[in-house]
């Protein structure tokens, strides 16, 4: 039981801890960028802390599944954070393709979270569920793409074991063809612009925001806990793809890990600042885009097979 | 010991389906109770058996026994571990249906001779499945065509069905004719009808290409892979909602196993068939979705569905073949399990599905999505059911078809990475791409299905038959829904089921050794959804002990972002939810939009605005194709006037014909 809870429970356990700070990061460089001082670095955890302490209002038009989203959207959430390792010691529960595991977790709670919008009868929230389903659908194929090129290079059907060997992605190639789809996907999945705007304040424009606009009190809490997992999960994910061969294994990790992570959120504050959200239309081919680039790195681990 | 007992069983079967389908002829309302009473209880019986034997005795070897000795032919049957893995969903969903159908009728009456009929399908399908020599194959195949074009078209008296019946008819006898061709090539090159001269026979590389060609398109009419796909969203509507069940659970598989024990005749395979495989898979799972996209019919939208699962089931069948002949055991042995268990587990939740579609009908008496709304609170465990049918037809965890899904994408996964072969590489790449955006707009389409027809608040008054469905209604449909998230939980169980017809398949024996690993992500798979359930027990528990410090939770509207009316017509429907993604592929799914717009500057009347999604294989490719055809076959009417003095002297002219060709010959 001890060594069950210290190596499969340690990613979720850090994910819990420290998931909120990415968008308090987050919000930390936009503040600096606009030239304001901004809200505190914990401000996430103390909006979750004070949300979790509210009462909860319930539309009359919803159903149990209103009730319950929440609550299997944050369960899916976390437990997609088991298959990633985040340090060495940290063992991920790995096994041939866990990463359909992981997408189809992720799409279990997407499933609820339109679900969930639906159910409240508003057209605002209709609008946005209806956004948010296509736009992943096409970003399913492409977040495939990403993870199997992360696992082509490292021989693994696995893509836990494949974060967890030593040396990731070994060619600079591979690692920008692996990495930068993956950021677009990052950005995409996790509601950011130029695919979502977060701090929009018209709700016909918003995608995720708009969906939760009925959550409440700990309902509202857990998804937006749940957000910040999710984005937790995707921002770990490039940090192991770019973090160098030699802190692998060795204490070096505990310093360069969190701070990629930290450079990946502020690179992430810095897309928003400096960008604005794309039309609606175009995100499909945004996101296509990045599906071409995972599409050519793959070609490009096709080609060393070829006898020519 | 135990075969005997099947075959007896199957015997039986065939014996008081033949008689119990007889009384309607002589009593009327009594046997439109105890037919299909009857039926569900024997093919339950028959469901129970077949699935404890098979647990008893994991490696049926197969039996074969002498029929009927006809002088040209003679009635052989056998059963084995194929023929097992479409008996037991045939079974499960006939008894559903069975015990569905009574109370539908009820309020939908279709003909006199309806449970004569449907019997009449089962135990054709039985027979298609047992038959092991062509002609009973093909007369087996016929009959079942012929019983389920009358069910689709004594359903009712409206013009569209009887054209959905047409054309269903039509499609049947293409496949038939070309089942026929196919049966009498290979009748000339073996010299026998018997399936088990056909298993044992070695044919060229030419003639397992032509074998191979002529039973995709013959079975393909059936099994409904696009373009051949034209019947299927015509009739499956049309049909009561309990013969949907049937002909979209597993009729439609029929065309699946005809191609498979064609196929199981010519291992080894061909690599290009694979690829074939794969693109048709691919076209016919794109296809199927997106029409299903812009459907406001319910039914129509699951038939469509129906087209992209078959889709799915191709592309691992052709994963399967272009790593077998690749010789990647792995792959082949992922992508075939997966493709089985996926006919399993379509055949459950598609069924499933389909009576929901009755019991809304049943209820509301409409199966327009825009028209529905908020049926999860008037008939709440019907609805629950449906959102099983929904999450596992969109492929999530803990419902079967995850796991279908999972074990093809592992075989694409592993073929993708883990390969020596740039082919099958390719091949994989492709058919994970496809399966993956397949996925992403399944949950597109079933969430706008669902959300627009259950949730929310409801859209219009409804004049239904009753306001919440019956008791038997509900039975129907929890058989197949627990099934299907009990094997999308402990699929371990029914591995050997999928794994046995691998080899018969393959025509060899799989070694345990490579069994292993399926049986492993099995069961790493049930262990980790296990801990995302207990994650959310956990969850909710907590959250409940948050709460339970507060007061209860307030009830308020829905926040209308400032309106003060909002309105329940003012939701979002189902196809304002799919519109996006209509529209993004418009140039492949053509939708039709209407707009009627006044032209006055004060608008008297509301304009009105619709999107259509028609099958445009039918309305621009058929349509005007047979349209010329018509006009060129008008000529040649004088031949067929109805004369019988006539029809006699085109006898003479062929006897005659035949005779200077025999002298000639000579």
């Amino acid at each position: 039981m001890t060594t069950f809870l210290t190596e499969y429970l340690v990613s979720p356990l850090i994910a819990l801890l420290a998931a909120p700070l990415v968008p308090g990061i987050i919000n930390k460089t936009k503040a600096f960028f606009a030239g304001r001082n901004g809200p505190p670095l914990l401000q996430p955890y103390f909006d979750l802390i004070r949300l979790f302490r509210k009462e909860s209002v319930y539309s009359t038009s919803t159903s149990w599944i209103f009730r319950a989203a929440p609550v299997i959207i944050f369960a899916a959430t976390l437990c997609t954070t088991l298959f990633i390792p985040v340090f060495t010691f940290g063992k991920p529960l790995t096994f041939q393709s866990d990463l359909i595991l992981l997408v189809y977790l992720l799409a279990l709670a997407r499933f609820f979270m339109i679900l969930s919008a639906l159910d409240t009868a508003s057209a605002f929230e209709g609008m946005g569920a209806s956004r948010e389903a296509f736009f992943s659908a096409i970003a399913e194929p492409v977040t495939l793409i990403c993870f199997l090129n992360v696992m082509r290079t490292n021989h693994s059907t696995s893509i836990g074991a494949a974060l967890s060997s030593t040396s990731v992605v070994s060619d600079s190639i591979s690692v920008i063809l692996s990495a930068l789809p993956f950021f677009i996907i990052l950005l995409a999945e996790n509601a950011r612009i130029p695919f979502d705007d977060p701090t929009t304040h018209l709700e016909l424009t918003m995608i995720h925001e708009v969906m939760i606009l009925d959550n409440s009190g700990p309902g509202l809490a857990l998804m937006e806990y749940s957000a910040a997992v999710k984005l937790w999960f995707f921002s770990l994910i490039i940090a192991k793809i770019l973090l160098p061969d030699f802190a692998e294994a060795s204490l070096l990790q505990f310093i360069l890990l969190p701070a990629l992570v930290g450079i990946i959120a502020v690179c992430i504050g810095i897309v928003e600042s400096v960008m604005a959200r794309v039309r609606l239309l175009k995100v499909p081919y945004l996101l296509f885009g990045a599906g071409v680039v995972a599409l050519l790195g793959f070609f490009v681990s096709i080609t060393g097979m070829l006898t020519w | 010991m135990n075969l005997l007992t099947i075959v007896l069983l199957y015997g039986s079967l065939l014996l008081f389906f033949g008689t119990a389908s007889l009384i309607p002829i002589f009593r009327k309302g009594l046997s439109a109770r105890i037919c299909p009473l009857s039926i569900s209880i024997i093919s339950l019986l028959a469901a129970g058996t077949t699935i404890t034997l098979s647990f008893l005795q994991p490696c049926i070897p197969g039996l074969h026994f002498e029929g009927w000795q006809l002088p040209f032919t003679n009635f052989s049957a056998g059963i084995d571990q194929l023929s097992t893995l479409f008996l037991i969903p045939l079974m499960l969903v006939t008894f559903s249906s069975a015990l569905f159908g009574p109370s539908y009728l009820a309020a939908h009456p279709a003909g006199r001779m309806h449970w004569f009929f449907f019997s009449l399908l089962v135990v054709a399908m039985t027979a298609v499945l047992l038959a092991k020599n062509a002609f009973f194959f093909i007369i087996s195949w016929e009959t079942m065509s012929l019983a389920a074009y009358v069910l689709i078209v004594t359903a009712n008296r409206e013009s569209a069905t009887i054209k959905a019946g047409w054309i269903f008819m039509v499609m049947a006898h293409v496949g038939t004719a070309l089942l026929l061709a196919l049966f009498f090539y290979i009748g000339s090159i073996t010299g026998s009808y018997e399936f088990s001269v056909w298993n044992h026979h070695t044919f060229l590389p030419f003639e397992k290409n032509v074998i191979f060609i002529l039973s995709l398109c013959a079975f393909g009419c059936k099994a409904g892979f696009i373009p051949f796909h034209l019947w299927l969203p015509l009739a499956h509507p049309a049909a009561p909602a309990h013969v949907s069940a049937l002909l979209s659970g597993i009729m439609i598989k029929m065309g699946v196993y005809g191609i498979i024990r064609m196929l199981s005749f010519l291992a080894p395979f061909h690599a290009w068939w694979g690829i074939t495989l794969v693109i048709i898979g691919g076209i016919s799972a794109l296809g199927g979705i997106l029409f299903a996209l812009g459907q406001q019919s319910i039914k129509r939208m699951l038939a469509f569905s129906s087209i992209e699962n078959i889709g799915i089931i191709g592309i691992a069948a052709g994963l399967g073949i272009s790593a077998s002949a690749s010789h990647e055991p792995t792959v082949t042995l992922f992508a075939f399990s997966g493709m089985f268990f996926h006919i399993i587990s379509h055949s459950l939740f598609k069924s499933m599905l389909f009576l929901g579609a009755g019991t809304v009908i049943h209820a509301t008496g409409t199966g327009d999505i825009n028209r529905l709304g908020g049926l999860i609170k008037s008939m709440r465990t019907a609805s629950n059911l449906f959102l099983i049918g929904t999450a596992a037809l969109c492929g999530l965890p803990l419902m079967s078809g995850f796991i279908g899904e999972l074990f093809i994408y592992t075989a694409g996964i592993t073929g993708a990475i883990d390969t020596a072969s740039p082919l099958v590489s390719l091949v994989s790449m492709a058919a994970v791409i496809i399966i993956a955006l397949t996925g992403g707009l399944a949950i597109t389409g079933f969430t706008a299905l669902f959300g627009a027809a259950f949730l929310g608040e409801k859209r219009s008054e409804y004049h239904g038959h009753t306001e919440k469905p019956g008791r038997s209604m509900i039975t129907a449909m929890t058989v197949p829904a627990v099934a299907t998230m009990a094997i999308g939980i402990g699929s371990f169980f029914i591995l050997p089921w999928c794994l046995g017809p691998v080899g018969i398949l393959l025509h060899r024996t799989v070694p345990v050794t490579f069994t292993i690993p399926v049986f492993s992500l099995a069961f790493k798979t049930s262990a980790v959804l296990f801990i995302a359930a207990g994650l959310a027990l956990i969850t909710a528990l907590m959250l409940r002990i948050i709460n339970r410090k507060k007061n209860p939770p307030a009830k308020s509207p829905t926040w209308d972002c400032g309106y003060i009316a909002p309105d329940a017509s003012m939701q979002y429907t189902s196809t304002s939810f799919s519109a996006p993604a209509i529209s993004f592929f418009r140039r492949l799914v053509m939708p039709q939009q209407h707009l009627d717009r006044s032209t006055t500057l004060f608008p008297e009347k509301p304009w009105r605005f619709r999107t259509i999604v028609d099958d445009w294989f039918i309305t621009r490719l058929l349509a005007p194709l047979s349209h010329k055809l018509q006009t060129l076959i008008a000529r040649l009417h004088w031949l067929q006037n109805g004369k019988s003095e006539q029809y006699v002297f085109y006898i003479v002219i062929t006897v005659t014909g035949i005779i200077l060709w025999k002298l000639v010959l000579k």
